[in-house]
């Protein structure tokens, strides 16, 4: 799902940029607040460690592997969707710059797909599902929808940019990672969220530890 | 050729011309290049031209470098995939912004071969080359420490620079703890392509090792943030930076590269 350069015109990436930045600042104040000072080594680490589990293969459907990535369960644990905004910042940055996985002009337009609606998704349908179907389903759909949705926005942000027509960009983004999420992403959270619970719940932030899917 | 964090960073560490530019210039240089390439026209075959100039210079670039070039190839390899399916579906689709296509070819299925898709198709693909070839150029010559301590110096506020400094360093840290998991489960014959246990099973190690990566790195942060206090860190430390000056080489390859991209502009 990383936009490359040149596939969105440099004006319409100006705008994600703008976007971006919002919501990049919105997450620094965010840990300012919720984090305090302890924000920069923590924020580090797990930023490298989102990278290193985004490096992870996981084996999906159609013979392939893929990677997760990982949005939704920080924005989770740590609860809210900033921190997956910036977390997903910090990871992005990293993979444009030095390993070229998507692109420097792009990159805002990554920040929003992945960061931005990948955390809100994720934390939001999270947190509206936690108490009805409990935290293991919760955080499996939640992990679903998040690279669901981005996806969707992806083809959106291309169908915008002139480089592939709407219809068949949502056909073809959204079946594949609808397909792609439900190992990727949904399972590999639940899976995730469910061994931290058992092993430190007291990582896992107090406002998603709520319902009738508590464990701990 | 399978590409690491380490690989990245081991180019970097070489003796070159570009090597020894000041990291603030290189990033300048990139984004000048980035910048030009995409904002050039998506319908001209005037723009393949000027693009396949400015990639000219890149690789020259990679040649004065001394970069190894299996290694350069397996890293724009890499990065290719999506911009190379993107690209080369355009010629069959109808794109949003074009309004008269030139059938070249029928295909079966109702499917057709335009002009304008194949050309725009062509110039996407040469504008994302371009990109990952300066990307490639940038992160193999510069450190990454350097590119954090050049960004700073660029005007990234303070807080960014600490938290991309301190990933920095953690990111060689999991990268080698990922590489430990791996080699652990090679040991126990761990595939996750194996058939002959339950697929549910195989997805339940992955969780696991993801979550152990995740309260890894959750600690990781602890345990500096303790070690940190200890060395009377506080909310408002900065990162220190140091001095370095542009010198005329530097100078040299920043106007060499407008100079360039002036020509290929005006001239092409």
């Amino acid at each position: 799902m990383h936009i490359g350069d040149g596939l969105i015109p440099l004006g319409q990436t100006i705008i994600y940029w703008l976007i971006a930045l919002v919501f990049i600042a919105k997450s620094l104040e965010w840990a300012r607040k919720d984090l305090d000072e302890m924000k920069v080594p923590m924020l580090a680490a797990l930023g490298a460690g989102i990278f290193a589990i985004q490096a992870m293969n996981i084996p999906i459907p159609w013979g392939t592997s893929g990677h997760m990535m990982g949005a939704a369960l920080a924005a989770i644990i740590l609860g809210s969707p900033f921190a997956a905004v910036l977390l997903l910042t910090l990871v992005l940055v990293v993979q444009g710059v030095v390993f070229g996985d998507g692109g420097i002009t792009v990159m805002g337009a990554n920040i929003v797909n992945m960061g931005v609606v990948g955390g809100f998704v994720g934390f939001y349908s999270y947190n509206a599902l936690k108490n009805s179907i409990g935290m293991t389903g919760a955080s499996f759909a939640a992990g679903w929808l998040s690279i669901f949705i981005a996806s969707l926005v992806c083809a959106v942000q291309l169908y915008f940019a002139g480089t592939f027509p709407l219809m068949e960009g949502l056909l073809f983004m959204g079946l594949y990672h609808a397909v792609i999420g439900v190992v990727g992403e949904g399972l590999i959270t639940a899976i995730a969220l469910n061994r931290i619970m058992a092993v430190r719940p007291d990582v896992v932030s107090e406002k998603s530890v709520t319902g009738p899917g508590v464990a701990a | 050729m399978h590409i690491t964090l380490y690989d990245i960073e081991r180019e970097s560490y070489r003796e070159s011309l570009l090597h020894n530019m000041d990291g603030r210039v290189k990033m300048l240089m990139t984004l000048v290049v980035i910048i030009y390439a995409v904002s050039l026209s998506r319908l001209d075959i005037v723009t393949i031209e000027r693009l396949v100039v400015l990639w000219l210079y890149l690789v020259a670039l990679i040649i004065v470098a001394g970069l190894n070039p299996v290694y350069v190839a397996a890293r724009i390899a890499i990065a290719l995939p999506f911009g190379l399916g993107v690209s080369v579906l355009q010629p069959f689709i109808r794109q949003p912004f074009i309004t008269e296509f030139t059938v070249l070819y029928h295909l079966p299925l109702g499917i057709t071969v335009t002009a304008e898709g194949l050309l725009f198709g062509s110039v996407l693909l040469a504008k994302f080359m371009v990109c990952v070839t300066a990307v490639v150029l940038l992160s193999s010559t510069t450190q990454m420490r350097d590119m954090v301590a050049s960004a700073r110096r660029l005007g990234l506020p303070a807080e960014l620079t600490l938290l991309f400094s301190m990933m920095v360093r953690y990111l060689f840290v999991f990268w080698s703890m990922l590489r430990r998991i791996r080699t652990a489960q090679k040991t126990r014959c761990f595939d996750i392509w194996n058939k002959q246990v339950p697929r549910r099973w195989i997805l339940e190690q992955i969780g696991n090792s993801i979550s152990s990566l995740f309260l890894r790195s959750y600690e990781q942060g602890e345990r500096t943030y303790y070690a940190m206090l200890c060395r009377a860190y506080s909310a408002d430390s900065q990162v220190c930076v140091g001095l370095h000056n542009v010198c005329a080489k530097d100078y040299l390859m920043f106007s060499t590269t407008l100079i360039l991209i002036g020509l290929v502009q005006f001239w092409i």
